[in-house]
C-alpha cells in the first residue's frame, strides 16, 4: 500500500515536470513578447528559473526509480557477480547516507530561508522559501526511492546466495 | 630556549582568514578588497593573514551572508542588494538617489549612516556579523545605442536595470524599464533586444557593455547609494586578541585613504578609454540630475519600502528614513 | 605538506575510488565535498555550504536555456524532424566516409551560433545525432567522441556565456573576444572533421558504408538536399530572429524548442498524445539528471578550491622566473589538470584573473591568451573524471550510453585539440587579426 503510493507520488512528480517544461518555454516567451510590446512584466524570467528548479528536484525520484543516473560501471562489469553485487551495495549504502545528510542540510536551509524571508534581489522581491520547500519534498521522495532501491540490492544479494547454500 | 618560547609566541598570534568575494582582484572593486587586505596585513604587522577566495570561487554573491554567518568563510563582501528582505533596512540606502559626488563625502556619509542609525549595523548583528570595511564604486551612468544627451531622450527606450527603485524611477522617466538576466544585456545590447542600461559606470565599463551601446550619458550626482561592505563573523572577531582587533580599524582608516585615490583615477580613466574608443560621453545637465532625483517615483519607492518595512515588523521606517535624508543631505552639501 | 594540501589530495583520490567502484557520479562529488569541507572548516559549515549549494548553483535566470534546449532535442528526435536531416546528410554525402560524424561537428559549429552554452550543444545532438549515428552503424565510441567534443564549439564561437565570464574577469571586450573565437572554432571544427574522414577511411568500422551508396547519382545527391528545409528554416528563424534583436540568446532555447515543437505538430508524430507526453517527461529526468550532477560538481570543486591548491598552484607559478614559454606551457598543464577534476567555471575563477595580468606582463596579447585559455576550457569538458559535457552527453543520448563509453571516444579528439591548440601558440595572427580588424 505505501509502496504503491510513492510510486504513485514519482510517477505523478515525473508527469507533472514535464508539463512544468512547457510552462517554463511558456514564462520565457511570454517575457520576451512582453518587452517586443514595450510593456515587459517583472519577475518572469526569474519565475522560470523557480519552475526549472522544481523540474530538477521533483524530478529526481523517477530518474533514481528509472535507476537513470550516471556513473562508471567498468569496475562493477569487471567484478565477479557476486562481489559486483556487494559493491554495488555498499556504494548505495554510501548513497543513502550522504542523501540523508544532505537532505537534513536543505531542510534546515529552507527552515532558515522561510524565518528570514530570503528573497532574490530583482525586479520584485520574489521569496525563496517556496521553492526550497519544493526542493525538500523532491529530495525526500528521492532518499525513498533510493531506500527501495537498496532493499532489492540486498534481495539481490540474498538471492545470489540461496541456491549456493542449497548446492552446499 | 627563550627565542623558542618567543618564535612559538609568536607563530601563535598569527591568524589566517578566509574571505570570499564576487569580483576578481583586477577591477576596481577587486582594488578595493585587495587594498584593505593588504593594509590588514600592514597594521597586524604581518599577523593577520587573508586567504581570499575571488570570482565567486567559493560562493556566490548571495551565499555570502549566510556563509560568513555559519562560518564557510570568516570575512566576506556583501552587497546589500541581494539582500532585499534580510538587510531590508540597509536597503534603504537605494531610495535617495541623489547623493555626494566625491569619494571623501560617500565614504563620510557612510559612516555616519551606521553612527546615527544604529539599527543597520543591527541588522548585520543578526546575522552573525559584524562590518569590518566598507567602500563605495562610482556613480550612475547610462549606456544607449542612440544618442542620449538629456532625460526626455531616454523616453521610450528598453532600458534595462538591475533595482526594482531604479527600474520604477525608469518608469517614472518615460523609459520602458526592462529585466534582464546580467548574462544576457551584452547581447542584448548587441542585437538591440534593449536600447540601453543603467549602472554604475565601472560596470558598465568592466562587462563592455559600453561598446555595443556607445553613447554614454553619465550622472555624477547619481551615487551608487549602497556601500559594499566587508563583514567578518562575530564570533571569529571576538576570538581575536584586542592588538588584532585594532589593526582592523586601522587598516579600515588606511584602506579608505588609499582607495579615495583609485576612485577618482578609475572615473577618470575609465571616461578617457571610452573618450579613445570614439564613444559619446554626456554629463548630465544639473537640471537633468534635478528632474530624476525628485520625479514622483522617488517619493513612492520610499511609500512602497515603508510599508514593506512595516509590514515586516519595522516599529517605525519614517524614523530610518529620516535618518538617511538627513546625513545625505549633509553630505551633499559638505 | 599543510593540511589543506592533504585534504584536497586525499578528496581527489576518495573521489576517483569512489567512482570507480560504481558509486552514483553527484552523490560522489556531494559525499567528498561534504566529507572534505567538514574536516577543513566543521560540521556546522559543512551543512551551511551544501544545504545552500543545492540551491544556487542552479538558480540563475540564463540557466534557464538548458532545459529548453533539451526540450527542442527531444522533439527533434520524437518528430521525425532529426531523421529526416540525416538521412539527407548521409545520402547527399553518400560515400564519402564519416559523413554524418562530419556533419555533426558543422552542425554543432552552425548551432554554437545561437547557443553559448556547450551543456546544451552536447544534449541537443545526443539527442538527436546519436541515435542517427547508430542507426546507420557508427561506431558508439567514435560517435560519442565526435558529439561530445563538437558540443564544445558553442563557448568558442559566439554568442557564449563563458566568453563573457573570462571578459570579467580578464577586463577584456567581450566583442573583441566574440570575433577572436569564430576562427579558432571553425578551424577546429575543420580539424575535427578531417579527422573523422581520416578515421573513418582508415578504419570503416567506425563509420560503415552501406552497399547503395556506391551509386547515388550528383541528382539524387542534390535532391536529398532538399530534405534539411525543415531544419534550414527553423535556424533562419532563430539565427535571423537574434541577430535581429528580437530575442536574446536564453529566449533563443525557448524559440527553438517552439519551433521544433510545431514543426513535429504539422509533421504528424507529436500530435499523438503519448509521443509528446514521452517527449515531456524524457525531457524532463534529462534536466532533473544534469544538473543534478552539476550541482554536485560545483560543490566539489568548492570544496578542492577550499583546500587552496589551485590558489597555491597559482602562487607558484606566479613565483617562478623562467622564460615566459615555460610559464605558458605550465599554466596550460595546470589547466589540464584542473580540469580534469573541477568544473570549469571554478578552474577559471580560481586561477584565471590571478595568471592573466602575469601573462600579459609577460608580453602576451590578452585577447589571445582568453582564447587559449578557452581552448583548454573546451578541453576540460571532455576530460575524465569530471567532464560536464561527457556527462551532458550521456544522461541525453540515450539508455544504452554510459559516460565511459563517452570518455572512450573524446581522445582522438583531444589530440585534435591540442594539434589547433599548438597552432594557435605558433601563429597567434589566427586569432587577433579578426577582432583588430574589426576593432581598430
Ligand atoms: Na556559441
Ligand atoms: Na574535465
Amino acid at each position: 500500500m505505501i509502496a504503491r503510493s510513492i510510486d504513485f507520488a514519482t510517477n505523478i512528480l515525473a508527469e507533472l515536470c514535464g508539463w512544468f517544461l512547457l510552462v517554463v518555454m511558456g514564462l520565457i516567451i511570454v517575457d520576451l513578447v512582453s518587452r517586443a510590446l514595450g510593456t515587459p512584466i517583472y519577475g518572469v524570467s526569474e519565475s522560470a528559473m523557480f519552475v526549472m528548479i522544481a523540474i530538477v528536484y521533483l524530478g529526481l525520484p523517477y530518474a533514481e526509480k528509472m535507476k537513470a543516473h550516471v556513473r562508471v560501471e567498468l569496475v562493477l562489469d569487471a567484478l565477479p557477480g557476486r562481489l559486483s553485487a556487494i559493491v554495488d551495495l555498499a556504494m548505495y549504502l554510501l548513497v543513502v547516507g550522504t542523501m540523508l545528510v544532505v537532505f537534513y542540510a536543505v531542510v534546515i536551509n529552507a527552515w532558515g530561508s522561510y524565518g528570514s524571508r530570503q528573497a532574490i534581489a530583482g525586479p520584485t522581491p520574489l521569496v525563496v522559501w517556496p521553492v526550497k520547500f519544493v526542493m525538500v519534498a523532491g529530495l525526500l521522495l528521492y532518499v525513498v526511492q533510493i531506500v527501495i532501491n537498496v532493499g532489492q540490492a540486498v534481495r539481490t544479494i540474498i538471492r545470489a546466495d540461496a541456491p549456493t547454500a542449497g548446492d552446499a | 630556549v627563550a627565542l623558542a618560547i618567543g618564535t612559538t609566541g609568536a607563530a601563535a598570534q598569527s591568524v589566517t582568514l578566509s574571505f570570499a568575494t564576487n569580483t576578481a582582484p583586477n577591477n576596481m572593486r577587486g582594488e578595493a578588497e585587495t587594498i584593505f587586505i593588504e593594509e590588514l596585513q600592514k597594521a597586524s604587522n604581518g599577523e593577520i593573514n587573508v586567504v581570499p577566495y575571488w570570482g565567486s570561487s567559493l560562493m556566490e554573491g548571495a551565499e555570502i551572508l549566510g556563509g560568513v554567518r555559519d562560518g564557510v568563510a570568516d570575512m566576506g563582501f556583501i552587497n546589500i542588494n541581494y539582500y532585499p528582505n534580510q538587510l531590508l533596512l540597509n536597503s534603504a540606502y537605494n531610495l535617495f538617489p541623489k547623493g555626494p559626488s566625491t569619494y571623501e563625502n560617500i565614504s563620510w556619509a557612510f559612516d555616519q549612516m551606521y553612527e546615527q542609525v544604529p539599527e543597520l549595523s543591527e541588522e548585520f548583528a543578526g546575522q552573525g556579523q559584524r562590518i569590518v570595511y566598507k567602500y563605495g564604486v562610482t556613480p550612475y551612468a547610462g549606456a544607449f545605442k542612440s544618442p542620449v544627451t538629456k532625460l526626455d531622450d531616454m523616453k521610450n527606450l528598453r532600458v534595462r536595470a538591475a533595482s526594482r527603485w531604479y527600474l520604477n524611477m525608469l518608469d517614472g522617466a518615460g523609459a520602458t524599464p526592462v529585466s534582464m538576466p546580467w548574462g544576457d544585456v551584452y547581447q542584448g545590447l548587441q542585437t538591440g533586444a534593449i536600447d540601453g542600461v543603467f549602472t554604475n559606470i565601472d560596470g558598465i565599463h568592466r562587462a563592455s557593455l559600453d561598446e555595443a551601446a556607445q553613447n554614454i550619458f553619465f550622472m555624477p550626482d547619481l551615487w551608487l547609494a549602497i556601500p559594499f561592505i566587508i563583514t567578518m563573523n562575530e564570533d571569529k572577531y571576538q576570538a581575536l586578541s584586542d592588538e588584532h582587533k585594532e589593526a582592523f580599524a586601522k587598516a579600515d582608516a588606511a584602506a579608505r585613504e588609499r582607495f579615495s585615490a583609485v576612485w577618482d583615477s578609475t572615473i577618470a580613466d575609465i571616461l578617457k578609454a571610452q573618450e579613445d574608443a570614439g564613444y559619446t560621453i554626456v554629463m548630465a545637465s544639473p537640471e537633468d540630475v534635478e528632474a530624476f532625483t525628485t520625479l514622483p517615483d522617488v517619493q513612492k519607492n520610499q511609500e512602497i519600502w515603508s510599508e514593506e518595512a512595516k509590514a515586516a515588523g519595522v516599529e517605525n521606517p519614517e524614523k530610518i528614513l529620516e535618518g538617511f535624508d538627513s546625513v545625505i543631505s549633509e553630505a551633499v552639501n559638505r | 605538506m599543510d593540511l589543506f594540501t592533504l585534504v584536497g589530495i586525499g578528496g581527489i583520490v576518495a573521489l576517483l575510488t569512489l567512482l570507480l567502484l560504481g558509486m552514483h557520479l553527484a552523490v560522489t562529488f556531494l559525499l567528498v565535498g561534504l566529507g572534505g569541507v567538514a574536516i577543513l572548516l566543521n560540521q556546522k559549515a559543512a551543512l551551511s555550504l551544501i544545504g545552500e549549494t543545492m540551491y544556487s548553483a542552479i538558480a540563475t535566470p540564463t540557466y534557464t536555456v538548458l532545459p529548453l534546449f533539451v526540450l527542442m532535442g527531444a522533439f527533434a528526435a520524437a518528430s521525425g524532424f532529426a531523421e529526416q536531416a540525416y538521412r539527407s546528410i548521409h545520402k547527399a554525402a553518400a560515400g564519402v566516409p564519416g559523413s554524418l560524424a562530419i556533419a555533426t561537428s558543422f552542425g554543432s559549429a552552425a548551432f554554437a551560433t545561437i547557443c553559448g552554452s556547450s551543456l546544451a550543444t552536447a544534449s541537443v545532438f545526443g539527442r538527436i545525432a546519436y541515435p542517427e549515428m547508430r542507426r546507420y552503424g557508427y561506431d558508439r565510441a567514435f560517435a560519442l567522441g565526435s558529439i561530445a567534443c563538437s558540443g564544445t564549439f558553442a563557448s568558442m564561437i559566439p554568442p557564449s556565456g563563458m566568453f563573457i565570464l573570462f571578459a570579467i574577469f580578464t577586463e577584456t571586450s567581450v566583442g573583441r573576444l566574440f570575433m577572436a573565437g569564430i576562427v579558432p572554432g571553425v578551424i577546429t571544427a575543420t580539424v575535427y572533421a578531417i579527422s573523422m574522414y581520416l578515421r573513418a577511411r582508415a578504419n570503416p568500422k567506425l563509420a560503415p558504408m552501406a552497399p547503395e551508396e556506391k551509386d547515388v547519382s550528383p541528382v539524387e545527391r542534390v535532391r536529398a538536399l532538399g530534405g534539411l528545409w525543415q531544419i534550414a528554416l527553423l535556424g533562419t528563424i532563430v539565427i535571423g530572429g537574434m541577430y535581429a534583436g528580437f530575442f536574446t540568446a536564453t529566449e533563443a532555447g525557448a524559440i527553438g524548442a517552439v519551433g521544433t515543437l510545431l514543426f513535429g505538430l504539422a509533421n504528424g508524430p507529436l500530435r499523438r498524445f503519448a509521443t509528446f507526453r514521452g517527449a515531456l517527461r524524457e525531457s524532463a529526468e534529462i534536466t532533473a539528471m544534469l544538473f543534478f550532477i552539476i550541482v554536485g560538481a560545483l560543490f566539489f570543486s568548492r570544496f578542492l578550491g577550499l583546500s587552496r591548491i589551485p590558489y597555491n598552484l597559482t602562487l607558484f607559478l606566479e613565483s617562478w622566473d623562467v622564460h615566459r614559454h615555460v610559464i605558458l606551457a605550465l599554466i596550460l598543464a595546470t589547466w589540464f589538470v584542473l580540469g580534469m577534476l573541477i568544473v570549469q567555471t571554478a578552474v577559471f575563477a580560481l586561477t584565471l584573473p590571478i595568471l592573466f595580468p602575469i601573462v600579459v606582463n609577460l608580453g602576451y596579447d590578452p585577447i589571445w591568451f582568453c582564447v587559449i585559455a578557452m581552448k583548454m576550457n573546451e578541453i576540460a569538458g571532455v576530460t575524465p573524471p569530471v567532464g560536464l559535457n561527457a556527462f551532458s552527453l550521456a544522461g541525453s543520448a540515450g539508455k544504452d550510453v554510459r559516460v565511459d563509453h563517452v570518455y572512450r571516444g573524446v581522445f582522438p579528439f583531444i589530440l585534435c585539440d591540442l594539434v589547433v591548440l599548438l597552432l594557435l601558440i605558433a601563429v597567434p595572427g589566427i586569432v587577433t587579426f579578426l577582432p583588430n580588424m574589426m576593432f581598430d
